[in-house]
C-alpha cells in the first residue's frame, strides 16, 4: 500500500467527516439558540440559587457532531445542554428542579409553542428551520454533586465537576442520577490537545477563508469547529455504525456513542491523519473480541488494557473514565451477551468496510466500498477530490438468458 | 428486519454492477443506479445496454421478490408495466417461483429484470420480442396457467385453478384434466408446489378475473 493511496483514503474520510459534522454556519445559529435559551433562563426567579452555569454536553461539547439518520433520512441535530444550578442539593429535590426549569422555559411565548413532551432528563425545544436543517435542543436540569459521592479515585479538578441530573422514570417519580459531562470533556481535550494544538492554526485559516460571511477575523474562527484525526475518526465511526444497524435485527443493541468515544480516545495514539488513526482503534478494538470466547479469562493481556474488562463473572466493564462507577457496558451480558456481540460484530464491519478494502490497491474500489457505507456524502466528497465515484473498471457481465419469464400486464 | 441479509445481497449485486446504491427511505430499502449488462438469448443478438433502475425491497423481502422501475424514460408505459409505472416481469405466479428458486438481488437482475431489459432492447431494435410475451389481464394469465398445465381447454385450467383458490385439494377425487387418473397421480404435485408461491387469496383474484374475463370473450 503505498502513502499516496493512504493519503488519498484519508482525505476522502476527513471529506465525509465533515459532510457529516455541523457546518459553520450551523454551529453559529446553534451558539446563538441556546446562548438565548441559557439567558432566558437565567433571567427567572428561583428561590435559593446563587447562579445558573450553562454548558453543552455530548457531542456538541466534544466536537464529534454527527448527522443522525432517522428512517433514512438525514434528521435534526441533537444538542445537550446543561443548565446546572448552583443550589445545594439536598435543597432541591428533582421533581422541584425539573418543573421549575419548565415552567421557565413555558413563560416565554416562543419557546412554550417549540417545547416538547417532557422528557425522562431534559425538556426538549424544537427547532424548525427554514433551511430544513433544523435541532433538538436538549436542556438538562442540574445541580452539583454531592462532595461525599464525588469520586475521590480521580483528578480533583474533574471530580469537581460532578453533577446530579434529574430523572423521571415510568412511574413518573423522580430520582437523582450522576453525572460528569464537563469532566468527560476535560478528560478527552486532554487525550486531543496535542493534536488540536498542531491542526489549529492551518484550519483557522481555512474555515476563516472558505467563511468569510460568517467571521470578520480569524479569531472569530471558534476552536470547537478545530477537528483532529481523533474527533475525525469518531464521526466516522458513529456514521458507519448508523448505516449498519439499519433495520438490521441487532439494531436495539447497537454499540452507544459513549462507548465508542470512550474507546476511540483511549486508543488514539497521536496519528497524524484519520485513516492511521481509524485503523489503530479498529485493529485493537476487533482483537478484544477474543473476550467473547469462553477462555476470557485466561487471556490476561486483553483483559489487561483497560478499555473492555470482562469479569470473572461473565459480566463485563467499561468504565467512564471521569466516573467509575459508571460502568457503559453494564448490560452487555443480557441475553447472552447480544451488546457484546453486537459490538464485536460492529467492529468487524468496520474493519471490512474501511480498513480491510484499501488493501486492494484501487482507489475506484475504495471510493465504491465508501460510498456503500456512507452514501451520497462519499459521493460528493469523491468528486470534489477528483476521485473516481463510480468503478468503471468492471466490465459488464455477459447473461445467457435461459427460460425467461414472458413479460405480462395487467 | 431484513438489514444484515438486504446488505449482503447488495454487497454481491455490487460486485457485478458497480454502479448501484443502497439507500434506506420510510421503512424499506431501495437499490438505484445503472444496470450495464450483455445479454444474449439463444442463438439470437447480443444486447450491450444499460438502464437507469431503481429496486425497492420490501419489508417482507427476501421472502417476497422486489419491484423494480425503469427511471430514465425510456421503456415506454405501453411495454408491459403497470399503471403505478413499476415493471412486469412476467405473470404473477411466475415471478414468485422463479425469485423463490433463488432468492437474491443479484439472481433477480440475472434471472428476471435483464431478460426483461433484453426484451424489449431487442424488440426496439429487431420489432419482434425474442420470446414473445403475454396477452394483457386475464388473458395473458389463463395462457400462462394453460400453458403450465400443458392443457388446452380454459374450462379444465379454470376447474384446476378453482382448486387452488379454494383449498379444496382432494388428492384421491379425479384430476379435473380429463386424464382419467386422480389428482395425486396427475396434476396433484404441481398444484401443491404453486401453493407455496401464491396465498389463496391471490388464486382467487386471478380466477375471478380469469372467469369474468372467458365470460366476456363469450358474449361477444
Amino acid at each position: 500500500m503505498t502513502i499516496e493511496l493512504e493519503s488519498k483514503v484519508s482525505s476522502l474520510l476527513e471529506g465525509i467527516a465533515s459532510r457529516l459534522d455541523i457546518s459553520p454556519t450551523k454551529y453559529k445559529q446553534a451558539v446563538e439558540r441556546y446562548t438565548a435559551v441559557s439567558s432566558w433562563i437565567a433571567e427567572g426567579e428561583f428561590e435559593g440559587v446563587e447562579d445558573i452555569h450553562f454548558y453543552p454536553q455530548g457531542s456538541f461539547r466534544l466536537g464529534t457532531v454527527t448527522r443522525p439518520v432517522r428512517n433514512g433520512r438525514d434528521a435534526d441535530y441533537d444538542i445537550d445542554l446543561v443548565s446546572e444550578f448552583k443550589i445545594m442539593k439536598k435543597n432541591i429535590t428533582p421533581q422541584k428542579l425539573k418543573e421549575i426549569v419548565g415552567k421557565r422555559i413555558a413563560e416565554h411565548e416562543k419557546y412554550k409553542k417549540m417545547l416538547d413532551d417532557e422528557g425522562r432528563r431534559c425538556w426538549t425545544l424544537l427547532y424548525a428551520e427554514e433551511d430544513g436543517v433544523g435541532f433538538h435542543l436538549d436542556v438538562l436540569p442540574a445541580t452539583p454533586e454531592d462532595i461525599s459521592l464525588r469520586t475521590s479515585v480521580i483528578d480533583i479538578k474533574i471530580a469537581e465537576k460532578a453533577i446530579a441530573i434529574t430523572h423521571k422514570k415510568k412511574d413518573c417519580t423522580y430520582n437523582w442520577s450522576s453525572s460528569n459531562p464537563s469532566g468527560y470533556g476535560d478528560w478527552f481535550d486532554d487525550i486531543n490537545k496535542a493534536a488540536f494544538d498542531s491542526a489549529k492554526s492551518l484550519q483557522k485559516r481555512s474555515l476563516f477563508e472558505n467563511n468569510r460571511d460568517i467571521y470578520a477575523s480569524i479569531d472569530e474562527v471558534p476552536d470547537a469547529l478545530i477537528k483532529t484525526p481523533l474527533q475525525r475518526a469518531i464521526q466516522i465511526l458513529k456514521r458507519h455504525r448508523d448505516v449498519r444497524f439499519t433495520n438490521h435485527s441487532m439494531a436495539p443493541d447497537k454499540p452507544i456513542s459513549m462507548i465508542i468515544t470512550t474507546l476511540a480516545a483511549k486508543l488514539y495514539n497521536g496519528e497524524r491523519d484519520v485513516f492511521s488513526a481509524l485503523r489503530n482503534i479498529v485493529t485493537h478494538l476487533d482483537v478484544l473480541s477474543g473476550l467473547l470466547k469462553p477462555d476470557f479469562s485466561l487471556n490476561k493481556q486483553l483483559q489487561g488494557q483497560g478499555l473492555i474488562t470482562r469479569n470473572s463473572d461473565g459480566t463485563w466493564s467499561i468504565l467512564n473514565p471521569v466516573n467509575p462507577n459508571e460502568n457503559f457496558a453494564d448490560r452487555w451480558h443480557e441475553n447472552n451477551h447480544q451488546k457484546a456481540r453486537a459490538f464485536f460484530e460492529w467492529t468487524k464491519w468496520v474493519k471490512d468496510d474501511i480498513i480491510n478494502i484499501i488493501g486492494t490497491n484501487d482507489v475506484g474500489k475504495i471510493v465504491k466500498s465508501y460510498e456503500t457505507t456512507f452514501g451520497q456524502v462519499s459521493i460528493s466528497t469523491a468528486r470534489a477530490l477528483g476521485l473516481p465515484t463510480s468503478a468503471a473498471v468492471v466490465s459488464a457481465p455477459i447473461i445467457h438468458i435461459s427460460n425467461p419469464n414472458k413479460p405480462w400486464c395487467k | 428486519m431484513n438489514g444484515q441479509i438486504v446488505w449482503e445481497h447488495f454487497k454481491e449485486l455490487q460486485q457485478y454492477f458497480p454502479n448501484v446504491s443502497l439507500s434506506y427511505e420510510n421503512d424499506r430499502f431501495y437499490v438505484r443506479g445503472e444496470i450495464q449488462f450483455r445479454a444474449q438469448y439463444l442463438d439470437d443478438e447480443q444486447v450491450d445496454e444499460a438502464y437507469l433502475i431503481e429496486i425497492e425491497l420490501t419489508p417482507s423481502y427476501p421472502n417476497v421478490p422486489p419491484i423494480s422501475r425503469e427511471l430514465g424514460g425510456r421503456i415506454p408505459d405501453t411495454f408491459h408495466t403497470f399503471s403505478n409505472g413499476t415493471m412486469c416481469l412476467g405473470a404473477p405466479i411466475a415471478v414468485k417461483m422463479t425469485f423463490a428458486r433463488n432468492p437474491n438481488l443479484l439472481d433477480f437482475v440475472r434471472r428476471q429484470l435483464i431478460p426483461y431489459l433484453y426484451s424489449f432492447t431487442y424488440k426496439e431494435q429487431y420489432k419482434s420480442l425474442p420470446y414473445g410475451e403475454l396477452d394483457h389481464g386475464a388473458k395473458g394469465i389463463l395462457n400462462y396457467y394453460m400453458e403450465l398445465f400443458q392443457i388446452d381447454s380454459v374450462s379444465n385450467c379454470l376447474r384446476l385453478l378453482y382448486i387452488l383458490a379454494s383449498e379444496k385439494y382432494r388428492g384421491h377425487l379425479l384430476c379435473p384434466c380429463e386424464s382419467g387418473n386422480n389428482l395425486r397421480r396427475c396434476h396433484g404435485p404441481l398444484l401443491l408446489e404453486l401453493q407455496k408461491y401464491q396465498h389463496t387469496a391471490e388464486f382467487r383474484s386471478e380466477l375471478i378475473d380469469c372467469i369474468e374475463f372467458v365470460k366476456k370473450s363469450r358474449k361477444k
